[in-house]
């Protein structure tokens, strides 16, 4: 094809242009659907703009006001004082994940609300109807109030777990608040051991509530509870309040290792329901934005869980209809790789992963009196080759040191990070 | 339901009702509404996707920089002013978007956009000219012919002057002659 430029300008470049452009593949609407739905998902940050009139409407769901309700309850509750019983809310029933989810006040009862105490964002409430010992409120067990729990005493330790794990699912059926004694069960010390003898009662009841795991043990002062304290008990059990996330998410576990490791991502979604569609959305390291890594729909009680390997650190979140939950991240060790050279002489070591380890130093270390010591710092400069899921950087090396000593390689935080964790290699003799 | 028609009548000339449609979508959007935002890519994001792809010549990262736009779009959305300039205020951040991406990825990786297989002569001709050509030219030319912007919209769009858009325009056709001569 040979024009010349005055032939260019009027003639054809807007017609070649505009051609380039058609031999595009469109994306088709649903995904420009989801496309938009994930960037809509994301809260918008405040800033001057945002308060100036335009701001993200929040509460969406008439659950949320039920929460912000119970939760301003809760506070007002703990705070300012609650009737004639003293209600008691720790710093940690502030924080969102607790608010909303725990006992009620009521008269003649103290109530506690914790925040989270695991890495699965478990939160525990505390009943009692009576003062809790001192330094019980901060921790997990009343274990002091138990101890001289009083014939009419009865104290209800609630823990809410997420639903979404298969494994742990099954043992929670789904139930409805408010929650009875009726559903709950007699236990003996034996399965609920505490770490001091005792003759309490034990209740337990276990409920899928809109998708959150209730764990409600019930202990009673008396070896034979009065009708007074079953009826007590029954009615605080229905001041528990479920207020949870409208989805939620989780990972187990959260650092990945050797390569193709995965973990488990697990979640739920507060309408409780089976068959409802969740997006897992993924950001890896260097990505500014979150892509679907996957859809998968809740089962029975509001629960989902997928199996995800990302081969990078990444942040990954639910997505449900117009809501987003928090973030987990899942974080990758490097793939380091030492071995012999075929030749015999000398090794070579290796870094495998989605981003290039081209100038990486790695250490190798040397077995040394029951510890593991730095003889040589490595450059990872050979072969660094690209494919579509990753790249292999590597270097060959001599080592002086005895044959038949063991040595590995290691990757330190400083050259991995910030997508990946460190990483070892396995040991080789030399 | 609000409708758009996605593409411009004219270069000079958008059509009085799929701005004032799109005027209330972006209203709506600004308000929080991901409904309304959604119809808005919908419209533009077809328009979009073509530019980023022909700037980035590589299918997947044109569809990364286009979620990256639309990420940022939803962020920025409250601060736009004039709802009306939306699409070139759009095309602004898209463009932002396609200049990072190809700032961060390997040469080598280059690859061209699915579906190209139809690509007569003298548009594989024209698609490495324009590759060739310098970043302020290349912008320049696919805001004004890909995405039919109007000088005014590409300037808002590049945040330049109108005249400076002519000048790139004109001297980005000559160099394009030179190159296919």
């Amino acid at each position: 094809m040979r024009r010349n430029g005055r032939d260019i300008e009027d003639q054809d470049v807007e017609r070649l242009l505009g051609e380039l452009g058609q031999h595009t593949r469109p994306r088709d609407e649903g995904e420009l659907r989801r496309m938009a739905r994930s960037a809509a998902a994301e809260p918008r940050a405040p800033g001057p703009a945002n308060s100036s009139g335009f701001s993200r409407p929040r509460w969406a769901h008439p659950l949320r006001w039920v929460g912000a309700a119970v939760g301003v309850a809760l506070l007002a509750g703990s705070g300012l004082g609650f009737g004639l019983g003293s209600s008691l809310t720790t710093y940690e029933s502030a924080t969102a994940a607790a608010v909303g989810t725990g006992f009620l006040p009521a008269r003649g009862w103290t109530v506690v609300q914790s925040g989270t105490v695991d890495s699965l964002g478990a939160t525990r409430a505390i009943a009692a109807n009576v003062p809790l010992g001192a330094g019980d409120e901060l921790h997990d067990m009343p274990y002091t109030t138990l101890r001289s729990l009083p014939e009419r005493g009865v104290v209800i330790v609630a823990t809410f777990t997420t639903r979404g794990d298969p494994g742990a699912d099954f043992a929670y059926p789904v139930r409805t608040l408010p929650l009875g004694l009726e559903s709950a069960a007699i236990v003996s010390p034996a399965t609920d051991p505490l770490p001091f003898a005792d003759s309490l009662t034990r209740y337990r009841l276990r409920a899928g509530v809109g998708g959150t795991n209730v764990d409600a043990r019930l202990y009673f002062g008396a070896a034979q509870p009065t009708a007074s304290a079953l009826r007590a008990a029954e009615l605080q059990l229905g001041r528990l309040a479920v207020a949870a996330d409208r989805v939620t998410i989780f990972a187990r576990p959260t650092v990945l290792g050797a390569p193709g490791s995965i973990a488990t991502v697990f979640g739920s979604v507060d309408n409780g329901r089976a068959g409802e569609t969740v997006t897992i959305q993924a950001k890896d390291c260097g990505s500014s934005f979150f892509r679907t890594a996957a859809e998968t729909e809740t089962h029975s009680g509001g629960g989902w869980s997928i199996q995800f390997s990302s081969g990078i650190n990444t942040t990954v979140r639910a997505v449900w209809k117009d809501s987003s939950s928090t973030q987990v991240a899942i974080r990758q060790r490097a793939n380091v790789f030492l071995d012999k050279q075929r030749s015999g002489r000398g090794l070579r070591v290796g870094v495998g992963g989605k981003r290039s380890f081209w100038r990486k130093k790695v250490d190798i270390q040397r077995r040394q009196g029951g510890s593991w010591k730095t003889v040589k710092s490595v450059v990872l400069t050979d072969s660094s080759t690209s494919t579509g899921s990753g790249s292999w950087t590597e270097a060959k090396f001599r080592l002086a040191v005895p044959n038949g000593t063991p040595v590995r390689a290691v990757l330190p935080l400083a050259e991995a990070r910030p997508c990946y964790l460190p990483g070892v290699s396995r040991t080789v003799r030399t | 339901m609000l409708s758009i028609d996605p593409s411009p009548s004219g270069r000079e000339e958008p059509t009085a009702p799929v701005a004032l449609a799109e005027e209330e979508l972006v209203r709506r959007a600004q308000l929080g509404s991901a409904s309304a935002f959604e119809q808005l890519v919908v419209a533009r994001g077809p328009q979009l996707y073509r530019y980023l792809a022909v700037r980035l010549r590589n299918d997947s990262d044109a569809k990364d920089a286009l979620q990256e736009t639309l990420a940022a779009a939803w962020q920025g959305l409250p601060g736009l002013k004039s709802r009306s300039r939306f699409w070139p205020w759009l095309v602004g951040i898209a463009a932002h978007k396609a200049v990072d991406a190809a700032r961060g990825r390997v040469r080598a990786t280059d690859q061209e956009p699915d579906g190209h297989a139809a690509y007569d002569e003298s548009v594989i001709e024209m698609r490495e000219a324009v590759a060739a050509l310098p970043e302020d030219f290349r912008q320049v030319l696919l805001l004004r012919y890909v995405l039919r912007l109007s000088e005014e919209e590409a300037a808002e769009a590049l945040g330049i002057r109108v005249g400076t858009v002519k000048s790139r325009s004109a001297r980005a056709r000559k160099a394009l002659g030179e190159l296919l001569t």
